[in-house]
């Protein structure tokens, strides 16, 4: 795995790796929530907008370590 | 062939036929970017209902009004680009604020995004800002007045008549109904007609109300006539909540053999079904007719006789509720009457009121401008300064319609943006001349326009749209390249998840919560309302009509939000009829608020010392418990579980004709004035029926699974 941080090639067009993570963290989440939703494990949480943030920043640096250093 | 064809098929013909016609008239000019006039066609369609001829020229004024903007801001602040972000995003802010006021809507929608375009577009190339903008109000010009063209001589859209169509179909129902009391008279019901007839009046009301607020955005016509529909679709509602109460009592009609006591309510019945005959024919043909003179209902101590005090009662409930539809049946379709008060407000003062969602909606834009600027400074996103172009666009497009999660533009853009790239890829490598370019362009406008018809769609079909032109960019000189369109997918990929992620501040936008939501701010408004004490002369001193008016309309329109919002709310399946309970729970608030303002106005003409005290402490003890009701309804939605029903039926059941007659509400007796007993016989009416509405809201909202839809969501 490479750890020093470089722009990701898509196709010839050139994307920061923390932008890379955060749109991947992002999609990831908006999925999980999809699922949460349909499940209704959402009514175990207080303020799901305050959960939908935390889990976006923290896919966020877990996409950092593992697929786009950042 | 105006038959043949649905109005599906002739909308989706239409704006395919304005695109190809500004492109057309874009690339024989030979202007620059020729698809930003596909792209001003295209961006029409994010209006719910045809264009007229009033809006496209507000569209136009939009696009002169941004220039000009954005020209003042590249002036002033080009060398420092804080401050010219910072009062761009302010300017785009402020459009989003007033977007939501309704009228403007468009107009506002343009003012906004085509600034942010312009500039962003000078930023790049100052040196020719000047040619961009020119040449992009040109364009856009070109092609909101091509839209509105094609819009006005092709099968122009008639939403007024949809409106008048669905009117008729009211008044239709209202016949049905009278056909029942009628036959009720004579001891013959159908049980399960009166159920459906009920039904269907329900889904009629709460119909036309949705078609009167799009028509009124769509139609000039109907704009200038609006306070004559407005009072009409009062009325409407009225006769409509009368015939609901009378239809649900039915049983106990044959009973009381009224066509013996009372032989000239047979007449009076069938004159206002001939009433509503005239109305729809009027409806139909457009043309003044000579409204019947309807004679309110009148029973003596003597006629009453015969039966006992019960009985009594029913009939003078009866009787009065049948007077009321005709008192009502005078506020026609067809009288033009000039006196009357509107509750909404209009003009100036709706744009700038408060209102705590547009305030939301403008923060939300505000955020993600910001958001998408500091990633264009800071890092290399796909398509550079048309990254913000587009997040803009989108966001102020979605700012509106909070409950539509951006989510759900994944699936049109995904489709458009395949059908593009296969055009743009394989079908126009292979052409070479407009006349071959002309018709591919009109069938993928088609295709798309005619999957995403529906007014809920409108922002669907408008990215789709958006996307289809972006990637083809079709110009004079045209070139081939795939960076073009994996640039632009990323560049929507981007803006949209960006976009879902700033909306979610503060709270999760989910349909169910707003409406739960928008319910309790219902209650509160109307405690604020009714919390005023009318009775006092120093209140009638201060309630001018304005206060009212601007008190009045605040619930309301949270109600014409609510019922937008409830086509969007889906249940589990085994939950589906709770739609319909929703419906009715609108219904029954509009209901309400129609009767507190019939009361209030009653209240302000009559003089309160006529009360006795015990009209007054009766008063006020119904006005204390219902208030109590709509503060605990504004914090917990769940609350009229815990209620009585049938409380303000109780209540009020003492207020009653035959009451007043013996025990005497008034203080110098029945025989002080006519008119004020006149008065006060119609206030007893109207807060009998206020009473019963509330009763019948508290029903409805038992019947809610609230408890589906107060379940957090993400």
């Amino acid at each position: 795995m490479e750890t020093i941080p470089q722009e990701i090639n898509i196709l010839g067009v050139y994307l920061p790796p923390l932008l890379l993570a955060a749109a991947a963290a992002i999609a990831t989440t908006s999925v999980l929530v999809i699922i949460l939703n349909h499940y209704n494990i959402s009514k175990y949480f207080l303020w799901p907008a305050g959960v939908y943030w935390a889990i976006i920043i923290i896919l966020t640096i877990v996409f950092g370590y593992t697929i786009s250093p950042f | 062939m105006n038959q043949i064809l649905s109005q599906r098929f002739k909308e989706a013909i239409k704006l395919a036929l304005a695109v190809v016609i500004a492109y057309g008239i874009a690339l024989s000019m030979n202007w620059d970017k020729p698809y930003w006039a596909g792209l001003a066609v295209a961006m029409c369609g994010l209006s719910s209902l045809g264009a007229s001829f009033g809006k496209g020229l507000m569209r136009f004024l939009g696009t002169i009004i941004a220039v000009i903007v954005a020209f003042s801001l590249i002036s002033l602040f080009s060398q420092d680009r804080l401050l010219f972000m910072t009062s761009l995003s302010l300017y785009t802010a402020a459009c989003t604020y007033f977007m939501g006021a309704g009228k403007y809507q468009s107009f506002f929608n343009v003012c906004g995004f085509v600034c942010a375009v312009i500039c962003f577009e000078g930023k790049t190339d100052s040196i020719n800002v000047f040619n961009t903008a020119i040449m992009r109000t040109l364009e856009t010009g070109t092609g909101f007045l091509v839209h509105t063209f094609i819009g006005t001589i092709l099968w122009p859209k008639k939403s007024l008549e949809e409106l008048k169509s669905t009117s008729q179909d009211v008044l239709a129902i209202f016949l049905q109904s009278n056909s029942i009391l009628i036959n009720a008279l004579d001891d013959v019901q159908n049980n399960s007609e009166i159920v459906n007839t009920l039904k269907k009046q329900s889904r009629l009301m709460l119909s036309l109300s949705k078609v009167y607020d799009l028509a009124k955005l769509d139609s000039s016509e109907l704009w200038d006539d609006r306070k004559r529909w407005f009072k009409l679709l009062e009325s409407v509602t009225l006769i409509n909540s009368v015939y609901q109460h009378i239809l649900v009592d039915i049983d106990e009609l044959p009973t009381l053999k009224l066509n013996t006591t009372l032989p000239t309510i047979r007449t009076t019945l069938f004159t206002i079904s001939e009433t509503f005959t005239k109305q729809m024919e009027y409806l139909n043909n457009n043309e003044e007719i000579q409204l019947l003179d309807v004679e309110p209902l009148t029973i003596t101590i003597e006629q009453l006789a015969a039966y006992s005090s019960s009985e009594q009662v029913l009939i003078l409930l009866f009787v009065e509720k049948i007077n009321e539809i005709v008192s009502y049946l005078n506020s026609t379709f067809c009288n033009r009457d000039d006196s009357i008060r509107e509750t909404q407000i209009s003009g100036y003062s709706k744009l700038l009121s408060f209102d705590q969602d547009r305030l939301l909606a403008s923060v939300r834009v505000f955020l993600t401008m910001w958001v998408a600027f500091i990633l264009w400074i800071f890092f290399r996103v796909p398509g550079d300064v048309l990254f913000i172009m587009m997040t803009v666009s989108i966001s102020m497009a979605l700012s509106t319609m909070p409950h539509i999660p951006p989510g759900v533009l994944v699936v049109p853009a995904g489709v458009s943006i395949f059908m593009a790239s296969i055009f743009y890829l394989f079908v126009m490598t292979s052409l070479s001349s407009f006349s071959e370019l002309g018709p591919a362009i009109f069938i993928f406008v088609f295709i798309i326009s005619y999957l995403f018809n529906k007014p809920n769609q409108a922002v669907l079909k408008s990215v789709s749209l958006t996307m289809l032109i972006s990637i083809t960019s079709i110009t004079n000189h045209q070139t081939y390249s795939i960076f073009g369109i994996i640039t632009i997918i990323l560049m929507f990929i981007l803006s949209l998840l960006l976009i879902s992620t700033i909306f979610k501040i503060p709270q999760t936008t989910s349909p169910e919560k707003l409406f739960i939501l928008l319910s309790k701010r219902f209650f509160k408004q109307l405690y604020n309302f009714a919390s005023l004490d009318r009775f006092s002369a120093s209140a009638k001193i201060h309630l001018k009509k304005r206060i009212n008016n601007k008190l009045l309309a605040n619930p309301a329109k949270t109600l014409s939000k609510l019922s937008l919002l409830s086509d969007y709310i889906y249940f589990n399946t085994s939950e589906e009829e709770n739609k319909e309970k929703l419906d009715n729970f609108i219904l029954c608030s509009q209901e309400i608020l129609c009767r507190f303002e019939r009361t209030t106005a009653l209240v302000e003409t009559i003089d309160d010392s006529l009360f006795n005290e015990k009209f007054k402490s009766t008063l006020s003890e119904f006005n204390e418990s219902f208030l109590n009701d709509f503060v605990g309804l504004s914090k917990d939605i769940t609350f009229c579980n815990f209620n009585s029903i049938y409380k303000y039926s109780d209540i009020i059941k003492t207020f009653n004709l035959a009451d007043i007659m013996n025990s005497g509400v008034l203080k110098n007796g029945i025989e002080d004035t006519k008119d004020s007993s006149n008065e006060i016989n119609a206030l007893i009416s109207s807060l009998r029926s206020l009473a019963k509405s509330i009763d019948a809201c508290k029903l409805a909202m038992r019947k809610i699974s609230w408890d589906i839809l107060t379940v957090p969501r993400f």
